[in-house]
């Protein structure tokens, strides 16, 4: 690791840091520091809302850190694996299929399943979804096309979507319109025990993949030559892939761009190509971007749906890229 | 140049013929809105001419020729006027363009399930074909009176297509879909807005069944009713007590939208003697809040009024089971928790019609009335 890379990546880590005690300290309803601190170790407060506030916060900012790093990840590994700089959970139609998961579960009268019928829905959706874009992939060559394609498969399943909204009930449309509009509030402890639980062992599993994304990113025949096994990498990466997008896509709904700004904004801080740096820092991006975006959210009194914030942000990154890639392609 | 000249001639003549069925087809339809114009005529002069004494939405003008009908916005409202005319005679010097009401009124289209709780009290419940969201009412016992009842929406956007195939004499709509309204006008439709949900009082709400009262030829009903109605309210109304403060609602998604001081919900809480816990909260609009300053408020404030759709079973347990916060809110630990099951009770519907009943509720909950039969809210046990 060079040391240009070490000092950006502990800068990015102590900038979540900060952002998460901000997120801790800040809100609508003004504690005082010490309060917090007794409150978090453990101790007793003079306000019986107070606990909870502090429990709250606590829970999203847990929530954003391990969301955003998780979709951050996650778009780095389909831009991996599909070497274009504009995939991402979104573009390619996963998120879409894990909203189609959700729906069937909440619009379409299987409410009875629960949460535990929406995870399981919800990571069917994703799979189901970037089998498909996997399947098609074999017969197109150009990554624009593919692109184009997992757009159409999005586009589908909301087609999809749109028809159980229009027959479902009133209070279901309202549940799916609110998770549809994205955030990181709400998870309980045990949700929240469950989300960190399958993010961090789908995180710890990429550390059998870096060697095989390190030679994947070179394309698939350098990484045969590599003697790395190409069909495990391949079910590794579109496993891990879809377990993380669609466990973030349950819980927090459909996050837009972080997926794909993160690994963008990543490559313009770093030039290494070691995937055992590159994951990491990912996370971290996502991290920072994912909970200063929830900060905005709660200055704005949660007037501001964080699918809005997200998407200004994340919006002029992936801009930026096509015109790179235009770029390139003229220099070419 | 010949051939290119003539090959374009023969371009246009066949682009014209094209044109000729079309341009047919738009003559045939100015014709058809014409006819439609007409089918309005002159009926007798009412005796009874209604007063409104509490309501800012509506008016009546009486005339010999006629009786006009005048929606409008209230203050602080986006700006919207309409109005419809009764005639009573053929010596009138209305514009052409004005909307006149037909003498027998066959068929009704309503935007909203309230408007049918007024046309339902009317008995003209048999004239309603077409509303938005059927699916809404399914569970409403006003759902079984409605025979042939058709879809006019799709989602929240009319479709033109199927109001047009229904032709009602007059459809009922809301303000907001003024853009929609002219356009269903100029297709020849007879839109009439009703905007009774901005009243700012309870009574104020009930007093737009005189309007309906007077579309329908039914004035007297109408009066009758209000009068009765407005009587029961008045004798049970309560000063606000600042010592029992309520706050409502639950949250949506992220946010807490508190509605406005003046508020038809918050007046009637108001006038049960609770006092609100927003009281500066005046504008015309909800207020978002976070959950934490709900979450703050609700360990402080006596009351919480809750209105949402439950199961028919749902209990102050399920309630804290949405969230664990809720145990810890002064109303839940005094069981001081009002609800109103939208579900299972017709709030939406007929409770635009029975404001006494639901004060009564709230004078009950409160232990402000010692024997009564809760109809809308019950305290949650």
């Amino acid at each position: 690791m060079k040391n240009q890379d070490r000092i950006v990546i502990v800068t990015v880590g102590i900038g979540v840091m900060l952002l998460f005690l901000l997120n801790l300290f800040i809100g609508s309803v003004s504690i005082d520091p010490s309060a917090i601190l007794n409150l978090l170790t453990g101790g007793e407060s003079e306000n019986p809302a107070w606990p909870y506030i502090v429990e709250n916060r606590l829970h999203r900012s847990l929530v954003a850190i391990f969301g955003g790093g998780a979709l951050a990840v996650a778009g780095l590994i389909l831009q991996v694996f599909f070497r274009n700089p504009l995939a991402g959970p979104g573009v390619l139609g996963i998120s879409s299929g894990a909203s189609l998961g959700v729906a069937i579960v909440i619009l379409g009268g299987m409410s009875f399943a629960g949460s535990a019928g929406i995870i399981v829905f919800g990571v069917l959706g994703a799979f189901s979804v970037l089998a498909l874009v996997l399947f098609l992939s074999r017969f197109i060559k150009s990554q624009v096309t593919l692109l184009v394609i997992g757009l159409m498969i999005g586009y589908f399943t909301s087609a999809f979507v749109n028809m159980l909204f229009l027959w479902a009930g009133e209070s279901e449309t309202r549940e799916f319109v609110i998770w549809g509009l994205g955030s990181f509030e709400g998870l309980n402890r045990e949700d929240l025990t469950l989300f960190i639980g399958v993010i961090t062992a789908a995180l710890l599993s990429t550390v059998f993949m870096i060697k095989g994304m390190n030679g994947y990113a070179l394309g698939e025949d350098y990484a045969r030559s590599m003697g790395i096994n190409v069909r495990l990498q391949r079910t590794l990466m579109i496993l891990i892939t879809s377990v993380l997008a669609a466990v973030v896509t349950v819980y927090c709904g459909p996050v837009s761009f972080i997926g794909i700004a993160v690994p963008q904004l990543v490559r313009l801080l770093s030039k290494s190509k070691n995937h055992a740096f590159i994951i990491p820092f990912c996370f971290l991006g996502g991290a920072f971007l994912a909970i200063l975006s929830d900060i905005t959210v709660r200055l704005t009194t949660n007037s501001l749906p964080l699918n809005t914030v997200t998407a200004l942000v994340g919006a002029p990154v992936i801009i930026w890229t096509i015109l790179k890639m235009n770029k390139r392609n003229v220099e070419m | 140049m010949g051939g290119l000249a003539s090959g374009a001639e023969k371009h246009y003549k066949m682009e014209f013929r094209k044109i000729i069925p079309l341009i047919s087809l738009l003559m045939f339809s100015c014709i058809q809105h014409g006819q439609e114009q007409e089918n309005s005529s002159i009926q007798e002069s009412s005796t009874y001419q209604l007063q409104i004494k509490y309501a800012k939405g509506f008016e009546f003008e009486y005339t010999n020729d006629y009786t006009k009908v005048l929606s409008r916005s209230i203050q602080g409202n986006s700006f919207f006027e309409d109005s419809l005319f009764i005639l009573h005679s053929e010596d009138h010097d209305l514009e052409q363009n004005c909307k006149i009401l037909p003498t027998k009124i066959n068929s009704i289209c309503c935007q909203s399930s309230t408007h049918l709780a007024f046309l339902d009290f009317l008995n003209e419940l048999d004239k309603v074909t077409g509303l938005c969201g059927t699916k809404y009412i399914e569970s409403s016992p006003i759902h079984n009176k409605l025979k042939d009842l058709h879809e006019i929406c799709l989602g929240e956007a009319v479709q033109s297509e199927e109001i047009l195939s229904l032709a009602p004499d007059l459809y009922f709509i809301y303000p907001f879909a003024s853009e929609e309204e002219s356009k269903l006008r100029d297709q020849g439709i007879r839109t009439f807005m009703i905007a009774e949900y901005l009243e700012e009082h309870p009574i104020a709400r009930l007093e737009w069944i005189k309007l309906f009262g007077v579309l329908t030829h039914k004035e007297k009903e109408a009066d009758d009713y209000f009068n009765k109605v407005e009587g029961e309210y008045y004798d049970r109304v309560q000063q606000p007590d600042t010592n029992m403060k309520f706050f409502l609602n639950l949250p949506y998604g992220d946010s807490w939208y508190t509605p406005s001081a003046n508020s038809l919900v918050v007046k009637l809480l108001e006038d049960a003697g609770l006092s609100y816990y927003y009281q500066k909260e005046t504008g015309t609009e909800n207020t978002p809040h976070t959950q934490e300053e709900m979450w703050e408020t609700g360990t402080q404030a006596n009351y919480w009024v809750i209105i949402a759709e439950r199961p028919a079973d749902f209990t102050l347990d399920d309630l804290i089971e949405e969230n664990e916060v809720y145990k810890d809110f002064r109303s839940v630990i005094q069981h001081q928790v009002i609800f109103c099951n939208s579900a299972t009770s017709d709030y939406f519907v007929t409770g635009v019609l029975e404001p006494h009943e639901m004060l009564k509720d709230i004078l009950f909950a409160t232990h402000k009335l010692s024997e009564h039969k809760p109809k809308y809210f019950h305290l949650l046990n």
